[in-house]
């Protein structure tokens, strides 16, 4: 059964209220600041540069200060994110290689891997929810996957099936599936399987293997920038060069092994340009924000709609 | 409208298969000499494989990178092959040097020992027509001399020059190379200005080898064997350069990969060959048993320099070292205490990351080391791309086990205790201070300013 649902009072534009900006950091980055992201624990925010460089910022009581700049990438930096543990880093650059940093107590870092796994430009960067398991996208139309290997980083998984860059992942709550998008205007959905599984899926060795196990595709114009997995509802959202923003839910009767996602909202001009970027609020469920080359950032609320 | 790949207009994504720079430089066959092509054709196939020090665009050109792949097998062939034919005024006297750590690899993959391992590459080579077949254990004497007595004379400066602590070695090509393109005035000042064994060996044959035997440097070919194809790009150094003589101080460097390569094309077992005694610098004079310097994965320059400067510095006799692991197994930590204080801190620092650390505690002031034995191959010259890795591209983890095994193995003999070294600073070199052993025995490092030329940006 296909279903296709637009229904804008599910999928609402919350205006400007209630969000003041609290500060300006203007002195750490001499370039382009293409992603950030926030520590576990809230005190940190990490800001990722096309200056090379990554800035820390630690929370003050009336502000935030750069505590630290990791330095040591060749170029661009593309992304970064904090591992769940707090204690782990990873940034990713256009110097295609992916690096793993670690804080101490006394809020020292140190890089404890440089991955030279991929062949092109690193597009993003996401740890699983729980593990220490981290999880790339790159121009090199793969996603891989890297873990700790005696005192070494190492990559332990390629997923290859997209035909052109893989702009970002995100992983689902349980950390079983990954959800990948690309320039090739496809989503698709990875789902691990363990060695001697019961659905006869082939490992190599010890290692678990990543096989693609649905992919969503006629849905989207134009390049995928972004997705984000709801880790409170499952909702699945995307960020499109169309300037759509698409959220996608799994249909109640899916296989696990043989997932089906349905169109739960579409909303066509969510910005007046590519939308860059989405993410589920992690506390509320249905809060939605996304940011475009418009250059505004929009808040939205989003409810699934009865039948899906 | 824009592209989907990028904010460019002009699509760079469309290209995309044309790769501009990598660490694997694929073939190139356009130049193919008929001949050489049937001495060596698996060069389709050939892949270069730098350090993960020479990994970015920054680090080398394109013209460098060209030069890189041209010293190949088939280069070694050519010169073969014009030696095999009549017009006099192009033969060459051929000298093939072998980098102590290239003879593990041998004895390990053939199961003979190091010494057979030595003298059966030497059969080997000459059988193909080399002339002469050297060990650069005597290059790495005079490197690790001149490395302990600049390390004393810096620590000796410490209070009046800044840059003279710490003190970083200077033998591996990709550590150098990053150091001058990337890390530039930060380091450079700290590296130890005595040239690399395979450097140095190049002014021995070239220079003294040459003179013994009436040659002008430009007719000999000298090729190198080694564990790794940074040293490739180190050949190319402009100090290495004679312009007198139009002549490079080492013409072709070949991975110890790349000479078994040339055994498996001529179907040649390690077995069949016949020992020939490795030659010497010295006329008439063959190598005996083969020597090693002291450590496990190194020329050695942190424990002779330790050993060294404890004795210069402290009047202490350090006879076993013990090292420290600190992160990884790839990071080590080695300290002379006098008085239950701590006099001398020396590190290992090996591989990327434990070169990026080291960098961001420099940068920060916190510098502990009074020297760091730095190089690009995590586990060591050993562990170089040019030996230690299987099919894919993985490391060989069970053959390094056994390289190691046999290096160790093998004996180790002091460089001050090498007669031959000590009448070459007397007479080639005219004395231990002179103005000559600064000329011939140390290097410059230069920094060339990049311009950041990254005018499109790719999101």
């Amino acid at each position: 059964m296909f279903y296709f649902f637009i229904l804008t009072d599910s999928f609402a534009r919350v205006g400007g209220t209630g969000w003041s900006c609290r500060a300006v950091l203007g002195e750490g980055h001499q370039r382009t600041v293409r992603r950030v992201a926030w520590s576990p624990c809230g005190s940190f925010l990490a800001s990722a540069s096309f200056d090379a460089t990554t800035c820390i910022w630690k929370r003050q009581e009336d502000g935030f200060e750069c505590v630290t700049t990791l330095e040591g990438h060749e170029n661009e930096v593309k992304s970064v994110a904090w591992a769940p543990s707090g204690t782990l880093l990873a940034t990713c650059s256009r110097d295609k290689s992916v690096w793993v940093w670690e804080v101490d107590e006394e809020e020292e870092y140190e890089c404890v891997s440089v991955l030279n796994s991929h062949t092109q430009d690193v597009k993003h960067v996401v740890w699983h929810p729980n593990q220490e398991l981290l999880a790339s996208a790159s121009y090199d139309d793969t996603v891989k996957l890297y873990q700790e290997e005696e005192d070494d980083w190492v990559c332990c998984a390629t997923l290859e099936g997209h035909e052109s860059t893989v702009w970002s992942v995100a992983f689902d709550r349980s950390g079983e599936r990954l959800a990948s998008c690309s320039d090739d205007k496809t989503v698709r959905i990875w789902r691990r399987y363990e060695p001697g599984n019961q659905e006869g899926v082939s490992c190599s060795g010890n290692d678990p293997t990543w096989k693609c196990v649905c992919t969503l595709s006629g849905y989207h114009s134009r390049t995928i920038y972004d997705v984000s997995w709801c880790h409170l509802t499952g909702a699945l959202a995307t960020a499109c060069g169309d300037d759509a923003i698409r959220v996608f839910e799994e249909s109640a009767s899916s296989d696990p092994h043989q997932p089906t996602f349905a169109l739960a909202a579409h909303v066509p001009r969510a910005h007046s340009q590519d939308v860059n970027c989405v993410a589920w609020n992690p506390k509320e469920p249905g809060l939605l924000a996304s940011c475009s080359d418009d250059g505004e950032i929009a808040f939205w609320k989003y409810q699934r709609p009865e039948i899906c | 409208m824009k592209c989907e790949n990028c904010t460019k207009k002009e699509c760079s994504k469309k290209q995309k298969n044309d790769d501009t720079q990598s660490t694997s430089v694929d073939a190139l066959s356009s130049n193919d000499d008929f001949e050489e092509k049937n001495e060596f054709h698996t060069l389709a196939n050939a892949k270069i494989l730098l350090s993960d020090c020479l990994a970015c665009d920054n680090c080398m050109t394109s013209e460098e990178g060209a030069r890189v792949f041209q010293q190949n097998q088939k280069e070694l062939f050519r010169v073969l092959n014009l030696n095999k034919k009549c017009d006099t005024s192009k033969h060459k006297v051929l000298a093939v040097s072998i980098c102590p750590q290239s003879l593990p690899y041998f004895a390990a993959k053939f199961n003979l020992s190091v010494n057979d391992a030595a003298k059966r590459l030497c059969g080997f080579l000459k059988s193909l027509g080399v002339h002469y077949v050297f060990d650069t254990t005597i290059a790495a004497d005079f490197s690790i001399l001149e490395s302990q007595r600049e390390f004393v004379q810096r620590y000796q400066r410490r209070n009046q020059e800044e840059h003279a602590l710490p003190m970083f070695a200077s033998a591996c090509p990709g550590w150098i190379r990053y150091a001058e393109r990337v890390l530039t005035n930060l380091v450079t000042p700290h590296i130890c200005t005595a040239k690399s064994p395979q450097q140095i060996m190049g002014s021995l044959v070239k220079g003294y080898f040459a003179r013994q035997q009436n040659l002008s440097p430009d007719k000999i070919f000298h090729v190198i064997v080694a564990p790794c194809y940074d040293k490739k790009l180190e050949a190319l150094r402009e100090d290495f350069y004679t312009a007198l003589y139009n002549s490079q101080e080492v013409d072709c460097v070949l991975t110890s990969g790349e000479i078994v390569q040339i055994m498996e094309q001529k179907n040649v077992s390690m077995k069949d060959v016949t020992e020939v005694a490795v030659d010497s610098l010295f006329d008439g004079i063959k190598e005996g048993d083969v020597v090693r310097h002291d450590g496990k994965r190194s020329d050695g320059y942190l424990e002779h320099i330790f050993k060294h400067a404890a004795k210069e510095l402290f009047g202490m006799d350090v006879k076993e070292i013990t090292y420290k692991a600190l992160k990884n197994k790839d990071f080590q930590e080695v300290t002379l205490e006098k008085d239950g204080e701590a006099v001398l801190r020396f590190a290992a620092a090996y591989g990327f990351r434990n070169i990026q650390n080291m960098v961001l505690k420099l940068k920060k002031g916190k510098f502990l080391y009074h020297f760091v034995e730095v190089l690009a191959c995590p586990g060591g010259c050993l562990n170089g791309k040019g030996q230690a890795q299987t099919e894919d591209g993985k490391p060989d983890k069970a053959l390094l086990n056994q390289m190691e095994e046999m290096y160790a193995a093998i004996p180790v003999r002091l460089p001050e205790t090498n007669m031959h070294v000590q009448k070459m600073y007397q007479d080639w070199l005219e004395g231990m201070d002179s103005k000559k052993v600064q000329e011939t025995l140390h290097t410059k490092y230069s920094t060339v300013n990049q311009t950041a030329s990254n005018l499109d940006i790719k999101w």
